[in-house]
Order: structure tokens, then sequence, then C-alpha cells
């Protein structure tokens, strides 16, 4: 009992050292309920794509645990390292370490019961809150949450389990010290670091083929590959680059006798040296926090806005009904009886028919595209689509007269040049090139599209039959192997009320092995389905956004507070070899904002040069507007910024008043 | 006349309450050049205070100092730091040496701020570290030193700039006795190359080196006494006889 006493003594005594930890465990506890219960709610049943949803939680979790363990874990650190004085103090009185680290329990477990109450409430609450935004954003309309106890018993294991860990961090810190050791801890001084020129050298090539992978990339597939090495490298190359590159620059300054022993120079340079040694870890740590927070919310914030413009695009019309039967002709047939059987208004209707192909395309120094393609490379795969001209100028467009063998090409997407197509032995001639097709639906795709504009259909059906003749050649072997060919569809876009829209989208038929197939995709059901995933992806990226801001905060908080105490002492003695008090508090301004920014720049110019790949990325899901992408980007790194910049401000104020107390 | 110290009044008002308490009443005092004063006082007797004044870090609330016949109340706050600077070197109990400089840059610090040139400084050092006997720690850190190290630096800082008084409040405080020892040994050294010291101290043993010893009582002078020829130990003796007659016992 009386060490329990003396636990809650410490805690409320001692209460502007334990508060940012409460904060710590309490903020990631709620964070951490929050996103489990939105994992593991039933609730989640009644919307779209419950399954990619789930599983996104799912994964946002397992980051968010990680974080927990990582941030909780340094806070506690931090608050054992303030109070090394206070445990020596208690041996030299007479506890021995037994009975310091039941105290020490004692404080942990009162720490973990207020976190999982506070947590929990604020969880729940917070996650009915984040739930309905979650739900407004995915654009569904079932607001209510259910609490999942699944979730609640999760995050009290997680966190009971946490605190077991911060159990053992206690014993063995009380463990390894004497009393002495204890008594001296806080006061502990180190040697001057090393010159550190392997790891500057190591820092700088491992930042340098990251931001060469980063800046090189040319298609989204190679950006998918390389994107996890990049990261990879530039954590470890910023861990280098604030261990070894900054030490190693500021030992070169203050070898330079002219430029170290000048009033200007010296005691920053010092300083710095000093600060740099203590801080790099923690410094590293807030710029990769930062950076991370940068890509995950311009990437999710930029998916989640192009991703509506890649399903207008899609739907010209509110509506898509497809056919694909074994010819022009049979598709249709099978579309007027559709259309009569349905009673639909044929006036409206224009028909189109196409066929794709998604394939190897090698473009030769000659411009020419040649199918099949040989010695192919992983951007050049490509998908080919071929519609008539006279389909596409019953759409509205304008197009010149074509012989056989003539074709326009359409770059949908993709910037190869081609002058020539060699298909299967056929070559077709590219008497034109224009920038759009009207009316035709764009389909977002990861490979670069060709559209190719034929003559007529006895052209189109003599290319399709080609490709075909070429697939049954090379899948002879396979018993099936009509399933492999592509067939050609005809399709008709239309505008249809909400009500007759619902009656048809049902009557897409699910047997692909059918030979008549209909295919009818609405824009509301594409927008849905594709907003789940985007508005949930957006969603995490908020989450963990802020949890990423909540970590960089409070390694702030923790270095203000660690640097405070130690130029207390600075202060007095620069006043008295001869500095005023307004230039000693410029100087170490200088020194408190050097330290301020460079993070953020840090991070600014890790991101700058992520974005040509990041961009690549966001154009898998077909969004290839980069301005917008770009804008996204510019918005979120000035939103970080500022609120970077009043957390420090807010943490500025604590240094102060540790400085001139 | 070295220095003056006329009328010297310093009141403290707490933050909290109205009631101002008087830390120096009507302090007068004259040093020459080339003596050793100690000013000797319980805690709370002024002395630190007087000290502070002197080495500018604190305003009088009223009266003048004057050193080698100019007024220091009237320099103002920007110059105040350079004159600390190139006029006065401090000696302090806890030896502020700054942690993130080398012996050799604390030492330096005050010289490279009135931006002396690397070649001087060195030739400076060059003299006196051997008279300090630190030549060996110049290139340590101040945490690997001892206290009696940190002490012999500290004055090593204050003597670079070859000042016209040195300051030093309770500089054997955190010291042993044999370190003690040391540094009284050591300014008794400089004071006989004709460095002027001005000591404050609570120590009769400390105030025993000196050449004059001033007694300061409730912010207050209020007697002295010369050295004149005495040895270390006779001048302790009377030292002590005039504090214990005097205030009543330490």
């Amino acid at each position: 009992m009386f060490y329990l006493k003396l636990a809650f003594q410490n805690i409320r005594k001692s209460l502007s050292n334990f508060s940012p930890f409460l904060l710590a465990t309490t903020s990631m506890f709620a964070m951490t309920l929050i996103l489990s219960n939105l994992a593991f709610s039933e609730s989640l049943d009644q919307l779209k794509g419950a399954d990619a949803v789930r599983m996104m939680m799912k994964f946002g979790l397992a980051i968010i645990v990680l974080f927990s363990v990582i941030i909780v874990s340094y806070s506690y650190r931090f608050l054992l390292k303030q109070r090394t004085r206070e445990f020596g103090l208690y041996n030299i009185l007479g506890l021995n370490k037994r009975n310091i680290a039941t105290i020490s329990f004692w404080e942990l477990l009162m720490t973990f019961a207020a976190t999982v109450i506070t947590g929990t409430v604020l969880g729940l609450i917070f996650s009915e809150f984040l739930y309905l935004i979650f739900v407004h954003l995915i654009g569904g309309n079932y607001f209510n949450l259910k609490v999942s106890f699944t979730a609640i018993l999760l995050t009290l294991l997680v966190f009971a389990a946490i605190f077991a860990l911060l159990m053992c961090f206690a014993m063995v810190t009380i463990k390894r010290n004497s009393a002495i050791s204890l008594l001296k801890d806080n006061t502990r001084s180190e040697r001057e670091p090393r010159g550190r020129l392997i790891m500057s050298i190591l820092s700088v090539l491992m930042l340098a083929v990251a931001y060469y992978l980063a800046l090189s990339v040319q298609g989204p597939i190679e950006a998918l590959l390389k994107f996890f090495i990049a990261v990879i490298l530039v954590i470890l190359g910023t861990y280098l680059l604030y261990i070894g590159v900054t030490i190693f620059v500021l030992k070169r300054q203050k070898a330079n006798k002219n430029y170290y022993y000048k009033p200007e120079h010296f005691i920053t340079t010092s300083s710095m040296l000093y600060r740099m040694k203590t801080n790099a870890v923690g410094l590293a740590n807030i710029t990769i926090l930062v950076t991370m927070t940068f890509v995950t919310l311009a990437t999710s914030v930029a998916l989640y806005v192009g991703v509506q413009k890649v399903v207008a695009d899609q739907y010209p019309k509110n509506t898509n009904i497809s056919f694909a039967g074994k010819s022009i002709d049979e598709n249709k047939t099978a579309l007027d009886n559709f259309i009569q059987e349905n009673d639909i208004d044929h006036t409206k209707i224009v028909p189109y028919s196409t066929f794709m192909v998604m394939t190897n395309l090698s473009v030769g120094a000659d411009q020419k595209a040649v199918l099949p393609a040989e010695n192919a490379k992983m951007n050049d795969y490509s998908v080919i689509r071929f519609v008539t001209r006279d389909d596409m100028v019953k759409l509205g467009n304008d197009l010149p007269e074509l012989a056989p063998n003539q074709v326009v090409l359409y770059k949908a997407f993709g910037d190869r040049d081609v002058k020539s197509v060699d298909w299967f032995g056929e070559n077709l001639e590219i008497v034109k090139e224009v920038p759009s097709l009207k009316n035709l639906p764009k389909f977002p795709g990861v490979f670069d599209v060709f559209v190719l504009v034929v003559s007529d259909e006895q052209e189109l059906t003599k290319l399709n039959e080609l490709n075909n003749q070429d697939t049954i050649k090379k899948n002879s072997d396979n018993p099936n192997v009509d399933a492999f060919t592509t067939p050609i569809s005809t399709e008709v876009l239309i505008d249809l009320p909400a009500k007759e829209r619902e009656v048809l989208s049902k009557k897409t038929t699910n047997d692909t092995n059918q030979i008549n197939q209909v295919i009818v995709a609405t824009e509301k059901e594409s927008r849905e389905g594709i907003m789940a995933f985007t508005g949930g992806f957006l969603f995490i990226g908020f989450m963990l956004g802020i949890t990423f801001i909540l970590g960089a905060a409070l390694i702030i908080y923790y270095k203000q507070i660690s640097e405070g105490a130690e130029d207390k002492r600075s202060y007095r003695i620069l006043q008295e070899v001869g500095l005023t008090k307004k230039e000693v508090k410029k100087s170490i301004d200088s020194q408190v904002s050097i330290v301020f920014f460079m993070p953020i720049i840090v991070s600014i110019i890790h991101f700058a040069a992520a974005f040509v790949m990041i961009s690549k990325l966001i154009n898998i899901f077909g969004i290839t507007d980069m301005g917008m992408i770009a804008s996204v980007s510019g918005i979120t790194i000035l939103v970080i910024s500022v609120i970077y910049y009043l957390i420090y401000r807010k943490t500025s104020k604590i240094y102060y008043r540790i400085v001139e107390r | 006349m070295f220095l003056e110290v006329n009328h010297l009044e310093k009141t403290f008002q707490t933050r909290f309450s109205k009631e101002k308490t008087q830390a120096l009443r009507d302090v007068n005092f004259i040093a020459e050049e080339g003596e050793f004063i100690a000013i000797m006082g319980e805690s709370g007797s002024g002395k630190t205070t007087l000290l502070n004044i002197l080495a500018t870090l604190e305003k009088p609330s009223s009266g003048e100092i004057v050193l080698e016949g100019k007024k220091i109340s009237t320099i103002k706050e920007q110059q105040l730091a350079e004159f600390r600077r190139d006029h006065l070197g401090f000696v302090f109990q806890d030896f502020n040496l700054l942690d993130t400089l080398s012996v050799r840059d604390n030492i330096f610090l005050p010289l490279v701020l009135g931006r002396y040139k690397y070649d001087e400084m060195a030739k400076r050092l060059e003299v006196l570290a051997p008279k300090l006997n630190i030549s060996d720690l110049l290139d340590k850190q101040p945490f690997e030193l001892s206290g009696g190290q940190k002490q012999r630096v500290a004055v090593a800082r204050a003597l670079i700039t070859n000042p016209k008084l040195i300051l030093a409040d309770e500089p054997t405080a955190a010291l042993d006795s044999k370190n003690s020892d040391g540094l009284l040994e050591l300014f008794e050294q400089i004071n006989a190359e004709g460095q002027t010291i001005l000591m404050v101290t609570h120590s009769s043993l400390a105030a025993s080196h000196a050449s004059r010893v001033l007694f300061i009582k409730d912010g207050q002078i209020f007697h002295q006494l010369y050295r004149a020829g005495k040895s270390n130990n006779e001048f302790n003796r009377d030292i002590t006889t005039a504090i214990t007659s005097l205030l009543g016992g330490e």
C-alpha cells in the first residue's frame, strides 16, 4: 500500500512530467480503438466494398499499433530519464531496487487504468464521429456504428502488452544503474563526436540512389516496384544524414580556425555540434514522420479527388450497356431485343463496336509498333483499342475518310510516339493523330492506352480475327482456348432515369461463358465501388497523418524540454563573458530555429524528389491530372508546415519558460 | 584611485509582496590597483549582491561605482557586455564552464567575442597555461575535469583578457581543502604580479589570503582588517577573532 501511495503522489506531484506520457498513451489508445472499431464493427457489412474497407482498416490498424509501440515507449523512456535522479534519491534514502521497481509498477498500472478509461471513452465517441465522416467520404448512407467488443478487447490486449514492455524498460533502467550513477545520470555529458566521414558518404550515396530511383521512374509498374526500395533508402539515408553529415560539416567548420574563432560562428558551431549529437536521432525521426505525413496525405487526397474525374470520364452518359457475342451483327440483334424487352427509348441510342487488347507493344526507333512484340520491356505493356470511323462520327467526332489499313490514332494515356503499327503482319498506317475522341468512355489504366480508329466494321472484324488467330495458335494445347479470345463488343451509352437504371443494372449476365454477354454498368455503381476504396484510403491517410504529426509533436516537445534545461546555464555564462542578454537570446534563437526548420526543409526536399514516383503511383488509378496532384501536394505541404510551426511555437514557450526561470 | 564605491544602495521588491528588502545600504569603499580584497559576510548579508553590481550584472538602486575614473553606472546596456568582456574577469563558485566547448575554447571564449586573432589567443594561452598548470587539460572537455581543475580553467578564462579587475564569488566553495589552498595560493601569486582581485567569501581561511578584508553585515560594510605583513595563519586568527566579536560568531 505504501508503494501504491508513493506512486500516486509521484504522478500527482510531477504531473508536468507525466502529462505528455499520459497524452501519448491515451491518444494512441483512442486511435487504435477507433481503427479497430471500424475494422471489426458489423455495421461495416452494410457498406459497398465492405471487405476492401475492412482490409484497409486492418492495414491501417497494424501501422497504428506499430506506431503506438514506438511513440509510447519513446515517451516513457524520456520520462524514465527525467526521473533517474529521483530514483537515485530513493535508493539513497533506503529503498532497494526492488522497492523502486514496485513504485514504477504501480505508476504504470495507474497510468494504464487512466489510459484505458479515458482512451475508451474518447475512442468510442470519436469512432462514432469519424465513422460519420468516413461514410460521408465513401458516399454511403448508413450512419450508425455498432460498437465492436472484439475491438475493445483487442485494443486492451495490445496496450497491456505495450505497458508490459514499458515495465521491462523500467526494470532494466533501475537495475543497470547504481545509486550514484542514478543521481548523476541527469547531468552526464558525452565526448564530442568523431568525424563520421563514412556515415556521411553512405548517407549521401543512399539519398542519391533513392532520389535517382524516384526521379528516373518511367511507368507506374516500375514505380510500384521501386517505391519500397526508395523508401527504405531514404529512411536509412535520413538517419545517417543527421547522425553523420551534420556532425561532419560542423566538425569541418570547427577545424577551420579562421572560420571557427569568430564571434558569429564560435558559439553557434560549438552549440550546434552539441545539439546535433544529442538530437540527431530525434530530428531524423521528426523528418521521417513529417515526410510520411506528406506522402500519405498528398497521395490519399489526390486519389480521392482524382478518382471522381476518372469515373466521370468512364461514363459520358450515366449508363454503359455492352453486348459481346460472336459478331457485330449478333451484338446488334441482341441490342435490339434488349431495347424492346426493356422498353428503352431507342431514339437516344448510338451504338458503337469495339475490341480491346492488352499486349506488349515495343516501339522501335522507327516509331513502328510491331505485334506480336519481342524483347518488350516492363513499361511497354499497353492497351490497344479499336473503334470504327463510322461509329465515332455518329458519336460526334470529326474524322477524315479512311481507306482500309489506314487508321487515326488517339493516345488516351501515355506519350510514346507511334507512326505505324504492324498488326500481326497487317501494316496499319497512322494518317492522323487526334487529341481526343468525344463520347468514347475513357478507361483508367496503368498502361499506355492507344485508341485506333479504323475505316469500318469489316476492317474491325478482320483485325479482331488476326488477333484471335494468334491467341489460338499460342494456346493451342489448352482445351478451353476459346475463352482466351477477345470478342468484339457493341456498346451503348445512355442517360437513364434512376429507377430504370436500377432495374437494368440487375440484367448483367454473370456467366462469363455465355455466348451473348450483356453488361450494364452505371456511373453510380462504379462511383460507389471505387469511392469505398479511395474514401477508405483517404480516411486511413488522415488517421495516419494525425498519428505521425502527434509523434513528431511529442518528439519536438521532449527535445525542447531537454534543450531548455541544458541551455539555461549557457544563458548566464555567456552574459558573464561579455554577451548582452539580447545577443545571447539571438544566438540561441537562431540555433533553435535551425534545428526546427531542418526537419521540415529536409522533408520537403524528400517529398519533392518523391513527387514523380508518387504521381506515377497515382496514375495506376487512372488519375493523370498532374496539375491536380501538384496542387494537392502543395496544399498538403503548406497545411502540415503551418501545423508544425504551431507545434513549434507552443513548445518554444515551454523552452523559454525553462531557460528564463 | 582605482575603484571607488560611493553610497551604493540596492532594494529588492519581491514579485508577490509589496514588502521591500534592502540588500545594500550606503556601501562605501575604495580599492587601490594591485590590492587583493576579500569581502566577508554571512549568507544573506548582501555580499553577493554587491559583487553582482560590481560585475554590472545587476543595477544599483542608487549610488555609483567608478573604475579608473569612469562611472560604471552611466554605461549603456549595450556597452556593458563589452565592458565586462574587456575589463572584468569572473571566477565563480560553480565554475560556469560551457559543456559545449573544449577547455581551450572555454578559455578563448571572451577573446573570440572580442574578435582577437587566433594567433594572439594562442600566444596568450601559451604564457598562461603553464602558470595555472593546465597545459595538459586544454584538449579535454569540461566534464572530464575535477573540481580543482575546472576552477583553474575558470581562472584562466578570467585572466586571458588581462582584465583590470578579477571578481571572484565564493571561488573555493565547491572545492576540497587541498584544491582550495591551491587556488588561493594561485590568487596570491597573480596578485603579486599586479592583478587586482576582489573576492567574496564566507570562509575566514579563504579571506586570510587577501591583503585586506572588508566585513559586511545587513547590507553595510562595518569593519575592515589589513594584513599588514602578517602571515596567513596570523591573519586568519585576526579575522576569526573579528568575526566572533563583531558578528557574534559564525
